[in-house]
């Protein structure tokens, strides 16, 4: 008579149920959404890393010397398991919802994040509240501008004397605009991402912006460039754009932080919606 | 036909045969062949005159004289001979329990008979002396039985008698604790009874405890969306945030403890003891660097070194150097030094503050945790581990020649448990950060002293609570730059690496409690001395 090593048996399960998972969010390309594509090939590693351990334990379980495990200990391991699920299939119901329901939806979804990643003020201050008088210190706002980044060697992409700046070079033109705000005043500039709007900004200034994220989805914070524009009303928090515009320097309150005079804005129906990620 | 097997283990003295003598006494056993072997003789002699009751039943006591040694022959023959329906062998503690145990597993033995149950009898009064002494062996019986007795109970006094049932339970959770009373009847002056100590109602209880809860939340959400879409949106959302933070904190750490593990069981598999003390220098304090600078090999953060520095203790490192490894890694793997220096650009003094910082907290407080403990003490939680291997790579002497196969059989299998142990302590602590990250709301409103000394404890104690990898937090310290000042930002870039919550919990699970606040409490002693006198323009 055989008898299962039921200890086993779930330790395998559980193995496996996590290495799915990680395959699933690969193939689909998902896990960009929560960690950072350095950490990408550590996935793959980890994931064939339980496999094989899996594997070798399938060996081991068709006898049991105790008859009684602490269940316990697996528990732990089965609640994220549960919670993968149960949201998988959540957000695979969102979307088949109606039409007008996937706007609300995804909109509140990134009010939630862009709530959660105030711009580099404060980066857990969740309710957005922050009194303080001075103007977006955006994330690469230097206090000390010596110009020494690690990446001298790139340059802007430059076409018809218009700064193009989309998601893949989105981190390193911001860099060097913040970082030489003198040099680029005055340049037309185009640009994608999402508006940012909170109240320490004035009626007409925006942000327009992106996630970015340095190691998992733990630390996402908006990243954009400050911009003054008109009719802003059409363009609630979150909705992409495209924007096209001159560089100025504003020196409102002391320090040269460059801003974009906005000249053409148009709605981005098909954004590019990924993450930027610094290095 | 299955002839079920009674293992007796347990120390001469112990009891066994007593035990062994009330158990043939009773009820349920009637009317089979029972076939008791003893391994060793003891004071007490079974009661061979049981035989002669009115029961059909027949008791063989068969005594190993010691040349011979019980194997998988051995039982045959004497299942042969006497067609037993039940066999109880009498094992001497000091015998490797595995042994035995694994003549049962052997496949021509398990068609005919099958373990019925694993006994270890303990003398309370002894067991500390045996457990201090000989503490692989007893702990090996204990953690493969599925029933211990404890003997002499009353002799013990209430607080020394809960400190060993403590220490029983820490090797086998599973186990039914008996205690045997001997209760005073006036007829019969010495009838004896073993009483189970403790039900096992919390082996039931909790996990239906977790799953409660569980579907608590669920149904909730449900019935929140039945009634109002808005207000289950909202709630939704903010599950969304939470699970985002948690899954993607579990996503990128899963890999790291795994490495970890995998590090922590090939040094305890392919290197042997010898070579690897060699590898450290002698000098404590020159080891200490040595364990420091390592970090710069491993690209691990955090979660990844907790499983490596308990290898190196298992595989009796300096406390010194292991502690150091631990506290460093995270600081001076390159990943996170790289990160540094792009958060803070142009601010070069910070990224070797923070290393350097990092490295002479770490060596101090290693230091003073090696002068701070007893060289006999034992730091590490040994829950799990002992005894369950068979691998044969456990024990300080195994033998080099082993097949390579059965090694990376071995380090998988070790990396498993490993990860199985540390992960789970690592999911509560990204729980409970996670839910810090998404609650905890910092306004700038918030009262920033201008005092120094508040303001870096300010930091160091963000730094615990919201336990960001340490790849990543100079990019969240640099968001504090604007309330705090430089130096109070330094607490939470070189304390939080080394003390979060998801840490501390890990910490807990894989040491000793006393040893765990010991290091916490020196940890943060040394670097609050440390980052407040040292000025960084």
């Amino acid at each position: 008579m055989k008898k299962l090593n039921i200890e086993n048996i779930i330790k395998i399960l559980i193995l496996l149920g996590f290495s799915l998972f990680y395959f699933r969010i690969i193939v689909n390309n998902e896990i960009i959404k929560y960690v950072h594509p350095r950490i990408v090939p550590f996935v793959v590693l980890g994931m064939i890393a339980m496999v094989i351990i899996a594997l070798f334990l399938i060996k081991d379980s068709f006898y049991s010397k105790k008859k009684k495990f602490k269940i316990k200990n697996y528990i732990i391991f089965i609640i994220p398991l549960i919670m993968i699920f149960f949201m998988q299939s959540t957000s695979a119901e969102s979307t088949t919802i109606t039409s007008s329901d996937i706007n609300a939806n995804t909109g509140s979804n990134i009010t939630s994040n862009s709530n959660l990643n105030n711009v580099s003020t404060n980066n857990t201050n969740q309710d957005n509240n922050s009194n303080n008088g001075s103007t977006f210190d955006l994330y690469g706002g230097k206090t000390e501008t010596d110009g020494q980044g690690i990446s001298d060697k790139k340059e802007l992409d430059i076409k018809d004397n218009v700064i193009n700046v989309n998601s893949k070079n989105f981190v390193f033109s911001l860099d060097e605009i913040l970082d030489n705000p003198d040099k680029y005043v005055g340049r037309e500039i185009e640009i994608t991402g999402f508006v940012y709007k909170d109240k320490t900004l004035k009626e007409n200034e925006f942000i327009v912006g992106r996630f970015i994220m340095v190691c998992c989805a733990a630390d996402l914070q908006i990243a954009g460039l400050g911009c003054e524009g008109t009719n802003l009303e059409d363009y609630p928090n979150d909705t992409w754009i495209k924007i096209k515009g001159k560089i100025k320097n504003d020196t409102s309150d002391g320090t040269a932080d460059p801003v974009i005079v906005v000249e053409h804005m148009e709605k981005d129906l098909n954004p590019d919606t990924s993450y930027v990620y610094p290095f | 036909m299955n002839i079920k097997v009674e293992i007796v283990i347990g120390f001469l003295g112990s009891g066994k045969t007593s035990f062994i003598n009330s158990m043939l006494q009773g009820e349920e056993i009637q009317n089979e062949i029972i076939v008791v072997i003893q391994d060793e003789f003891g004071n007490c002699e079974i009661d061979s005159d049981l035989n002669n009751e009115k029961q059909q039943r027949e008791i063989r006591v068969i005594k190993n004289d010691g040349d011979k040694e019980i194997n998988a022959d051995y039982i045959k023959k004497i299942i042969k001979e006497y067609i037993p329906d039940r066999i109880f062998i009498e094992v001497n503690g000091m015998k490797n329990s595995n042994n035995i145990i694994n003549i049962f597993n052997e496949k021509s033995i398990k068609k005919i008979c099958k373990i019925d149950d694993i006994i270890s009898i303990i003398d309370v009064i002894k067991f500390p002396m045996y457990f201090r002494n000989m503490k692989s062996i007893v702990s090996t019986y204990i953690f493969n039985s599925e029933t211990i007795i404890l003997n002499n109970v009353h002799a013990l006094k209430k607080k020394e008698f809960s400190r060993v049932q403590k220490e029983i339970k820490n090797i086998n959770e599973t186990a039914n604790i008996l205690k045997h009373v001997t209760i005073i009847n006036k007829r019969e002056p010495k009838e004896e009874e073993y009483v189970e100590l403790e039900k096992h109602k919390s082996f039931l209880f909790t996990p239906f405890l977790y799953l409660g809860i569980l579907v608590f939340i669920l149904s909730y959400l449900s019935t929140l969306s039945m009634v109002d879409i808005n207000t289950y949106n909202n709630y939704l959302d903010k599950f969304k945030k939470f699970y985002n933070v948690f899954i993607s904190i579990l996503i990128q750490g899963f890999p790291f403890i795994l490495i970890g593990s995998f590090v922590s069981a090939i040094i305890q598999i392919c290197i042997s003891r010898d070579r690897f003390i060699k590898l450290f220098p002698k000098n404590i304090f020159l080891s200490c660097i040595v364990a420091a600078l390592a970090g710069l090999l491993f690209p691990i953060c955090d979660c990844g070194t907790i499983p490596v520095a308990r290898g190196l203790m298992k595989r009796k490192v300096p406390i010194a150097a292991g502690v150091t490894f631990m506290l460093a890694a995270p600081i001076v793997n390159p990943i996170s030094i790289v990160a540094t220096i792009y958060a803070f650009q142009g601010m070069k003094s910070v990224v070797i503050y923070r290393v350097i910082a990092g490295i002479i907290i770490a060596i101090s407080v290693g230091l003073i945790m090696q002068f701070c403990t007893r060289k006999d003490e034992d730091i590490l939680n040994s829950s799990e581990e002992i005894g369950e291997c068979e691998c044969g790579f456990c024990n300080d002497n195994y033998e080099e020649n082993t097949s390579k196969l059965k090694k990376v059989r071995a380090v998988f299998v070790h990396a498993g448990d490993e990860f199985f142990n540390i992960g789970k302590f690592m999911i509560i602590g990204t729980f409970l950060s996670s839910i810090f990250q998404t609650t905890v709301s910092l306004n700038n409103s918030m009262y920033i002293p201008n005092d120094d000394r508040s303001s870096l404890l300010i930091m160091i104690g963000l730094a615990f609570l919201l336990s960001v990898c340490s790849t990543s937090d100079a990019f969240i310290a640099k968001g504090f730059l604007k309330q705090f000042s430089i130096n109070s930002v330094m607490g939470f870039l070189v304390v939080g690496p080394m003390l979060d919550v998801k840490n501390t919990i890990m910490l807990f699970g894989s040491f000793k409690k006393k040893f765990v606040l010991k290091l916490i409490f020196i940890i943060l002693l040394v670097s609050f001395g440390v980052l407040i006198n040292c000025k960084l323009a």
